[in-house]
């Protein structure tokens, strides 16, 4: 069995009355890409942010490493895209694209690696724009720019909540195949989608949430249960022709 | 010319203490621009003159020597309301900003007024005063420019982080953005003594609205700010002096400039 990353036992939140997430058990496997599906307010985003730290569960615990989140120390193992990274950036955001990738060494006091650097502004085509104005690249080169500055500290584990919303189509399968050259060498990953072509493709494990994990395994036997089940209630019924 | 040499002796405690807070501003300003809470510093400046209003009334009983400690923890105190509100109410920021700004401005002048200090030390909280400026608030300054420079080189990393991204995992922000308000207050409070509650805020919008039209890179961005800022404390000087005018207003007047050249640039591309 791989090392495990990731272990969430019982997790349940609750934004004030609404309850969100009920009774999660997880477990993410060094190795997994793993994608996280589900309708929309399903509670897929939130599980993430009690994943990094971001919200506090009001049952249960999250791992990381085998170390409870409130322990753990070496968040700069853990690459992170957030949902719609490119809306955060302001027009009038004085950084080169240069500067904002190597924030993270910054913020986690890394020493920097600039063949590092190097090979994923070449691999992500964003080398000729390193002194570019980051509020003057497109909507897609942002997108490119929060998912290479993920990877800047070589991490173990990337988390990406929808990394291609606003990606055309060619930009998302340029994307994923290079996501999918890190998975080959060892990079574990979480990707929240909606995009149910991806899991034929890239991803070798799926989680289903809808409040609750309805279904957790390998792409193979999501793929023979989808067929036969419902995983969601009535009304959240997922579509499952593209499997 | 013998005038404009003695003015200038006059009022050079100001002057550098002008040029130190203009630095010291250009350390902060950019994020408060850019985290949209450019009214900040005018809220604060609310909140400092209710602090200063309760030191006068209390000022024959306690030492001089508590007076600044504390109005730096009265205004940052009372400055935490707004989050609370913010917190409690689901209010915007700028919303909560402006409730307790105007809180306490109107407690200000009901106490100001209900002791008899409705009088003309107003006026010279209200826009400012070069001469007033002694050798004692050059010292003051100068410790707020070396503590400016010892937080920014802290905590940059993390103020930046705040245009960037909303969450970061791993990250505590809570001393970031205490020390980043610690510096607002502080050089509020210098900022009042030279041009007043009512325009000391001038100084943490122009030059930095100006600056981020058009710079491509960090490095530069305070730099550019530092130069502008006080290029702004001496052309206002200098106007102040030839023309007989208010030095706050004519500050604004100086730093205007900027603005137009801000509209003028977009006007042409």
């Amino acid at each position: 069995m791989n090392q495990i990353i990731i272990e969430i036992r019982d997790l349940s939140f609750s934004y004030e009355v609404h309850p969100v997430l009920e009774n999660i058990n997880l477990k993410v496997e060094k190795g997994d890409f793993l994608a996280l599906i589900g309708p929309n307010g399903g509670g897929k985003t939130t599980l993430v942010k009690c994943i990094l730290g971001f919200l506090k569960p009001i049952k249960g615990k999250v791992f990381l490493w085998g170390e409870e989140i409130k322990n753990f120390k070496n968040w700069h193992k853990i690459g992170y895209v957030p949902q719609r990274a490119g809306d955060l950036i302001d027009h009038l955001t004085p950084l080169s694209l240069r500067e904002f990738l190597l924030l993270p060494f910054k913020w986690y006091k890394i020493p920097l690696k600039p063949s590092l650097l190097n090979e994923l502004t070449e691999k992500f085509g964003m080398k000729d724009l390193l002194y570019k104005k980051i509020s003057e690249l497109s909507y897609g080169q942002l997108q490119r720019a929060y998912i290479v500055r993920a990877l800047i500290l070589d991490p173990e584990l990337l988390i990406l909540d929808e990394p291609s919303v606003g990606l055309d189509f060619f930009t998302q399968e340029v994307f994923y195949e290079t996501l999918g050259e890190f998975h080959k060498k060892g990079l574990t990953i979480i990707l929240i989608t909606h995009e149910t072509w991806l899991l034929t493709k890239w991803v070798n494990k799926v989680a289903c949430i809808n409040q609750r994990l309805y279904f957790h395994g390998d792409h193979e036997s999501f793929c023979v249960m989808a067929k036969n089940l419902e995983f969601f209630p009535e009304h959240h019924k997922i579509e499952h022709t593209h499997w | 010319m013998e005038f404009f040499i003695d003015s200038i002796s006059l009022i050079k405690w100001g002057i550098l203490s002008g040029i130190l807070l203009g630095i010291s501003i250009s350390f902060t300003s950019p994020f408060l621009i850019l985290k949209r809470n450019a009214l900040f510093p005018h809220a604060l400046t609310h909140i400092y003159f209710l602090a200063v209003i309760l030191v006068a009334l209390v000022s024959n009983k306690i030492p001089t020597l508590f007076s600044f400690p504390f109005i730096v923890i009265f205004t940052l105190l009372f400055t935490s309301l707004i989050w609370i509100l913010k917190k409690q109410t689901k209010f915007y920021e700028d919303t909560a900003t402006s409730i307790i700004a105007h809180l306490a401005l109107g407690l200000a002048l009901i106490i100001a007024a209900k002791t008899y200090q409705y009088d003309a030390r107003i006026l010279s909280y209200l826009f400012g005063s070069l001469i007033g400026v002694g050798y004692k608030d050059f010292c003051e300054s100068l410790i707020v420019f070396f503590l400016t420079l010892v937080l920014f080189y802290k905590f940059y990393p993390l103020w930046i982080a705040q245009i960037t991204d909303k969450e970061l995992p791993g990250l505590n922000f809570k001393l970031a953005n205490f020390s980043f308000l610690l510096l607002i207050t502080l050089q509020i409070i210098i900022g009042v003594k030279l041009m007043g509650i009512l325009l000391v805020s001038v100084l943490f919008i122009f030059s930095t609205s100006f600056v981020l039209q058009f710079i491509k890179s960090f490095k530069l961005l305070i730099f550019l700010i530092s130069f502008l800022n006080i290029l702004g404390i001496l052309g206002g000087s200098t106007i102040s002096i030839l023309f007989d005018i208010p030095f706050s207003g004519a500050v604004v007047i100086f730093m205007s400039l900027y603005v137009f050249i801000s509209f003028f640039r977009s006007f042409l591309k």
